[in-house]
């Protein structure tokens, strides 16, 4: 429970994974395993947005056109309610997400000491009463391995400059899993997408944090067709604003995993966990 | 003839019992931190739950009056306060007055509905105060205000808990404060302030508003400040968090606010719905200044 | 003469911090000072004027037109004429702000100046610097301002007029109208203003919309009892603001002293001011914090009556002696502050010392603030400083004025201390009793001795344990005189009080004295003890019946003198054994108070010819009572409104010369109009013709009727109090009130500490709302 931010390169999905996990509670209805209920006019709108352009492909802008000042940054604020298994209970998440622009995640490589805007974006993502970030990778050729492992070294490097480097947890995600190459490596990304493709950052990211604040996982907005029939369920499509992607078979629309992240976020643990240097 | 001694009330048994007699607070922080919206709201004490620890607030005198005024006449319609002006003799700034009647928090013990009274006394600085902290050196009118804030027992220092990049301001101006209230050849009382983080309606300081630390510690060199003096003088420092508006719902807490304007001095809003205005938090603090001691019930939601 | 034309026009604006912006400018926060300005220093009269909000728009209302608001504001000696031009910025909170541009000309009647060469509003503009000394020049080139019938009918609405937003009106009109509207000190208009925070404050008022209309109306219905506003009140209040705080210098004292010197604020005006700051609701509500404390001594000082009241809130506390403490620390302050201060602020040191007077007064009854009275006497604060200094001994100088005066019978004079002494009269008025014969005493006096004991004035507290015990402990009255049982002070005798030996000693005496005294039996002087010998041989022989047949007149003559009721309760009043003694011709010894004057009605009461019956003798003694419990009111009316004290009813040569009031006469009067008789009755025949008696009585029977007296109390006689009367003196209570109504004695005068009722729920008579 608590403020958590989403940040990754751009493009790679973090809006358009907000729209899919506010808009699907009330688009698969009952099986949906949690419902998301937004808690200010920003999540409502951005549940609305989600209508238009998941299934109806309008793209979605990127973030970064409108936001100048870290004031710009949008919180997001949901409450979801994930519905109890055999033998989970039922939990509820109180959310509070930022979505930043990818090119601030980007810039974190170049950018100098002077530039204060962007210390201040990072800054506030590390901020103390920020419980830990969701990364969202989504290119996974090798050749951007080393770029991603270089940029999470300075984002370590931030996060100890800032006192964060033991108390901040990082969801580290492959997104669009629903394509074809990753989609089997689903099951344990760690070892079957990271481990396979981005091995250099994957190192990078275990060498430093905490095994305990450190997860990995793979998800798709949009999913697959069907159980037995893995071809994605999305069209891409290059639409007014540029790339634009929408459901190919809306009534087949099964997302996968976009709660879990979240969830695991959520849990009571790794925060309160000190690590003795 | 009835003298006027013959019909004693029965004084012990009903009476309130007035804690903390000399409650002389003073409110400072920030420009716009919301320090007259949260007085307002203290005074006016909309849709009180009746659960509440709170019994009842009572204005003293006409500024506390006006103080309700305001908040039935601007904030209730959804309108905005103006900047409380800076006023050039300290003496001219309003000095409010409330009585708080809560119920006795041991009252199940003890069987009987005994109820505990606050009366306490609050100037409200203009913002300007702690800003002037900052940059002005040996100005009198300055001094004037130092001197009259020296004389308070509790300091409520009110930050806007989304004004957190101005930390380091923050920390240099308690400094400063800090460095005068030692200073002040009063005897050494045991002074409280309390660091009260406001705005907490908006949603990412509402998540973790029952871990008042937690919050301030978006301003880590202010609360460190705090800390090392609360720990080199007999001064002691509390935190907690607050909201004016309050939020909508319990199970679906959305902020009681429509937001203006966010910049790196915090955040600027108005009230959504005043029918639903439910303050959060707010005499927790008081009740903290005035006594030394943290009631658990006030930081209910 | 081109010159003389001109005259200067001085500018202030609200003083920000400019900040600049994409699209212009906005405030960056107040600097707390005026800017743009072209007079320095501000003149005081207008910058307390602005503290008192009576230029403040009130906050949250936006309105797109600039107000305006004009006022003549007085004080410091000056006179300047005012226009404020209020719009709306922001800040960079993002917040509307009130910005202010004043103009300001000297001299009354320069509004209209001021608007004329201003010509449209000229608003808030941070950048329009100006400079110190450099005053705009206008023309002073009257225009004449027509107000049509319409706005001529406005005037004799009552104040605020508001006129009504949908006709056309332009500031100087509404300037016109406060113009020709009935003199009056302050002289305000409002123009196009959403909302004012003082409406109250102003005469005209132009709303900006029909909302604001709505808006004002509404608050000024709300505010209608406010009292109305005294110019410098800011200053008062500021000065009270300081006393509470503690951080009381000498300007605040001084602010208060003239303002005590001011006749218009009077105790009422006080009552609201600290009202403002909550007094009446820390003393009803009992709370003893600090602030509140120095808030209620400060109203001790400045409104004497109160201060039983306040010593009576202290010790309602179980702490009280901590809040004394609290309260004292303030007066040594103030003491530190002003060292000489009884030299320099005579109006407060009056009033302290009228706050003591009170509290001496209400001691008697009140005997429950004997503790606080003494910590306040004693204590080196405010009020015992004056007590020792000066009050004590006028204390002194009164009571043995008083004791001279009742000695030589000298009632004028007795009257005139009361007239010098305001302060004391009440006092006098009680104690007075007890110079007169038969010697008594009263145990509530016996708190003043306490009181005084502890403040250790020996001959005050000889003299008040005098009255209240009928005797002066011994170690007291040793320090005044070593070797006599008996002395004088104050020319009333004092007595040591006995102890065990000289009680011994006493009743062996009395006993030898009962024995061996000698009786006059008969012209025949002989022994008591002879004389029991013969009356028990005569009732026990029993054979010299034609002895008894002439003796028991003898008798019962000689112990009349002993069993007469009245002499049972002789604590109460002498004025009852007057009543019927005065068969016995004891005239001489008469205490009652009889007005030495030449008016017949007045004095021939006292001139009995004919021998009246005792009904008369009660009722007249108990008229002379009313008149003397009602003397120093009356007289104090007469002081204090010299022109015309009384209705037209009363004739005015009862009080023509100050010195000489016939307040029997003012009181007969009365009592005649409230029994329905004819103004030509004459009381002074009551006493001599039995049938003037009668008509007398049945009027009083009816009086007694109608004031709802059971018929079988309904006897036609004024009693006294707890005297014979059947009613135990309720229609002398009943017909002091409504002479108290008749002569419209000012009420707080009949509701002073003589009845502090303890009524903390009920209403004070300087309580408002």
């Amino acid at each position: 429970m608590g403020n958590i931010c989403i940040i990754g390169p751009r493009a790679s999905g973090k809006t358009t994974y907000l729209a899919g996990l506010s808009y699907y509670s009330d688009y698969g209805g009952s099986s949906s395993k949690y419902t998301v209920s937004p808690l200010n006019d920003e999540s409502r709108e951005l549940k609305q947005q989600a209508k238009d352009t998941i299934l109806n492909g309008l793209s979605l802008d990127g973030t970064g056109n409108y936001v100048h000042t870290v004031d710009d940054l949008i919180y997001y604020s949901f409450k979801i309610e994930v519905k109890g298994g055999l033998f989970q209970p039922r939990s509820v998440i109180l959310l509070n997400v930022r979505d930043y622009p990818g090119e601030v995640f980007e810039n974190i490589l170049y950018a100098s000491g002077a530039d204060n805007i962007h210390e201040e974006f990072i800054n506030e993502c590390l901020i103390s009463d920020v419980d830990g970030c969701l990364l969202l990778f989504t290119e996974w050729e090798s050749s951007k391995d080393d770029f991603y492992s270089q940029l999470m070294s300075r984002f370590l490097e931030i996060m100890d400059e800032q006192g964060r480097l033991h108390n901040y947890r990082l969801a580290v995600v492959m997104s669009k899993c629903e394509r074809g190459e990753i989609w089997p490596g689903r099951i344990d990304p760690e070892t079957d997408l990271f481990g396979v493709y981005l091995k250099k950052t994957l190192k990078t990211l275990k060498k430093r944090i905490p095994k305990q604040n450190l997860g990995f996982f793979a998800l798709s907005t949009f999913g697959v067709l069907g159980r037995y029939d893995p071809r994605p369920n999305r069209d891409d499509a290059f639409g007014s604003g540029g790339r634009a992607s929408t459901l190919r078979a809306p009534d087949s629309w099964k997302p996968y995993n976009l709660i879990e992240p979240l969830c695991w976020l959520n849990k009571e643990s790794g925060l309160t966990v000190k690590v003795k240097s | 003839m009835v003298l006027f001694g013959k019909q004693k009330k029965l004084n012990s048994s009903s009476a309130p019992k007035a804690l903390g007699n000399d409650s002389v607070l003073r409110i400072i922080g920030d420009r716009g931190s919301g320090k007259t919206a949260y007085l307002a709201s203290l005074a006016y004490w909309p849709n009180a739950s009746r659960e509440s620890p709170v019994k009842s607030i009572t204005p003293i005198g006409e500024e506390a009056q006006e103080l309700i005024d305001q908040a039935r006449d601007i904030l209730e319609q959804g309108l905005q306060l103006e900047p409380t002006d800076l006023n050039a003799d300290i003496n001219e700034v309003k000095d409010y007055n409330l009585s708080i009647t809560l119920k006795d928090r041991f009252s199940w013990l003890q069987g009987s509905s005994k109820l505990v009274q606050l009366n306490i006394s609050c100037k409200d600085y203009a913002g300007e105060f702690f800003s002037d902290l900052l940059y002005k050196k040996g100005d009198p009118k300055l001094e004037d205000y130092l001197g009259d804030c020296c004389l308070a027992r509790g300091l409520l220092m009110l930050v806007d808990g989304t004004s957190h990049r101005k930390d380091n301001e923050f920390a240099m101006g308690m400094e400063k404060l800090l460095m005068e209230i030692e200073r002040s050849d009063m005897e050494t009382n045991h002074r409280r302030i309390a660091l009260v983080l406001s705005k907490c309606e908006q949603s990412e300081l509402w998540v973790n508003r029952h871990q008042p630390k937690k919050v301030a510690s978006r301003f880590p060199k202010l609360s460190a400040q705090l800390e090392t003096w609360s720990q080199s003088s007999t001064g002691t420092v509390e935190y907690f968090t607050t909201s004016a508006f309050g939020v909508l719902g319990q199970h679906y807490p959305e902020p009681n606010s429509m937001r203006l304007k966010r910049s790196r001095h915090g955040t600027t809003s108005i009230i959504k719905k005043p029918k639903l205005w439910r303050p959060f938090g707010l005499v927790s603090p008081i009740y903290w200044l005035c006594t030394g001691q943290r009631h658990s019930e006030l930081d209910r939601d | 003469m081109i010159m003389q034309n001109k005259i200067d026009i001085h500018e202030f604006s609200t003083g920000i911090e400019v900040k600049g912006t994409p699209n212009g400018w906005e405030s960056g926060g107040f600097t707390g000072e005026y800017m743009n300005r072209t007079i320095d220093p501000i003149p005081q009269a207008v910058l307390d004027s602005i503290a008192n909000r009576q230029f403040a728009l009130a906050e949250g209302v936006v309105t797109a037109d600039p107000a305006m608001v004009g006022r003549v504001v007085r004080g410091y000696g000056e006179i300047w004429s005012v226009v404020a031009v209020v719009t709306r910025g922001r800040d960079d909170r993002g917040r509307g702000v009130s910005l202010y541009r004043y103009f300001l000309s000297q001299g009354d009647g320069r509004i209209e100046t001021i608007l004329l060469w201003m010509g449209k509003p000229r608003v808030f503009n941070p950048f329009d610097r100006r400079d110190i000394g450099q005053p705009h020049q206008a023309n002073l080139s009257p225009k004449e301002v027509r107000l049509t019938e319409e706005f001529r009918e406005m005037l004799n609405q009552s104040l605020p007029i508001l006129v009504p937003n949908e006709k056309p009106c332009a500031a100087l009109r509404l300037n016109e109208m406060t113009r020709n509207l009935p003199p009056n000190d302050d002289r305000a208009w409002a123009y196009k203003v959403a909302m004012l925070e003082r409406p109250e404050y102003f005469q005209v008022i132009y709303p900006a919309d029909d909302q604001a209309e709505m808006v004002i109306r509404e608050v000024l219905n709300r505010r209608q009892s406010l009292p109305v506003l005294t110019s410098g009140e800011s200053g008062i209040k500021t000065a009270i603001k300081a006393v509470t705080n503690v951080r009381v210098r000498r300007e605040h004292i001084e602010t208060l002293e003239n303002a005590l010197g001011n006749s218009q604020l009077n105790d009422k005006y006080w009552e609201s001011i600290l009202d403002k700051e909550g007094a009446s609701q820390a003393f009803r509500e009992n709370l003893y914090g600090d602030r509140y404390v120095r808030l209620l001594t400060l109203k001790a000082m400045l409104i004497p009556q109160f201060l039983p009241y306040f010593l009576d809130w202290l010790a309602e506390s179980k702490e009280w002696k901590t809040h004394y403490a609290t309260s004292l620390s303030l007066q040594k302050w103030m003491l530190r502050e002003a060292p000489k201060f009884t030299d320099d602020f005579s109006n407060l040191s009056e009033r302290l010392k009228f706050g003591i007077c009170y509290v001496i007064d209400c001691l008697v009854d009140e005997p429950q603030i004997l503790k606080q009275s003494q910590l306040l006497l004693t204590d080196s604060g405010l009020w015992s400083q004056l007590y020792q200094k000066s009050l004590s001994k006028e204390l002194e100088a009164v009571l043995s004025l008083m004791g001279n005066y009742i000695e030589k019978r000298q009632k004028q004079n007795l009257q005139s201390l009361r007239v010098q002494y305001p302060q004391w009269s009440r006092l006098l008025n009680k104690i007075n009793k007890f110079w007169y014969p038969p010697e008594q005493h009263d145990p509530n006096y016996k708190s003043l001795a306490k009181l005084f004991e502890k403040v250790g004035t020996a001959r005050l507290v000889a003299i008040f344990y005098q009255i209240g015990e009928g005797s002066v402990p011994k170690p007291l009255f040793d320090k005044l005189s070593t070797n006599k049982s008996e002395i004088v002070l104050f020319k009333k005798k004092i007595y040591r009080r006995k102890n065990l030996g000289d009680r011994a000693k006493e009743l062996t005496e009395e006993v030898y004295f009962f024995f061996c005294g000698t009786v006059d039996i008969g012209g025949i002087n002989m022994s008591r003890f002879m004389a029991l010998i013969i009356l028990l041989a005569v009732f026990t022989g029993g054979f010299a019946l034609g002895i008894i047949v002439r003796w028991p007149s003898l008798i019962a003559g000689s112990e009349t003198a002993q069993i007469q009721p009245n002499n049972t309760n002789n604590n109460n009043n002498q004025q009852s054994n007057n009543a019927n003694n005065s068969n016995n011709q004891q005239s001489t010894s008469e205490p009652t108070p009889v007005p030495n004057n030449n008016n017949n009605e007045g004095d021939q009461g006292k001139r009995v010819q004919a021998s009246p019956s005792p009904e008369y003798n009660m009722t007249n003694s108990a008229i002379e009572a009313i008149v003397d419990d009602l003397k120093g009111e009356i007289e104090l009316q007469v002081r204090n409104f010299p022109e015309n004290p009384f209705p037209q009813t009363i004739k005015d040569d009862f009080y023509k010369e100050k010195s000489n009031i016939n307040s029997k006469g003012i009181v007969i009067s009365c009592i005649k109009d409230k029994l329905g008789l004819p103004t030509d009755f004459q009381y002074g025949d009551v006493g001599k013709e039995e049938q003037k008696w009668a008509e007398f009585s049945t009027a009083i029977r009816e009086y007694q009727l109608r004031k709802g007296a059971r018929s079988i109390l309904a006897d036609g006689v004024i009693s006294l109090k707890n005297a014979t009367g059947k009613d135990k003196g309720q229609t002398r209570k009943w017909l002091e009130e409504d002479i108290r109504e008749c002569l419209e004695l000012s009420e707080s005068q009949s509701n002073q500490p003589r009845t502090p009722d303890r009524i903390r729920r009920r209403r004070w008579p300087w309580e408002i709302n």
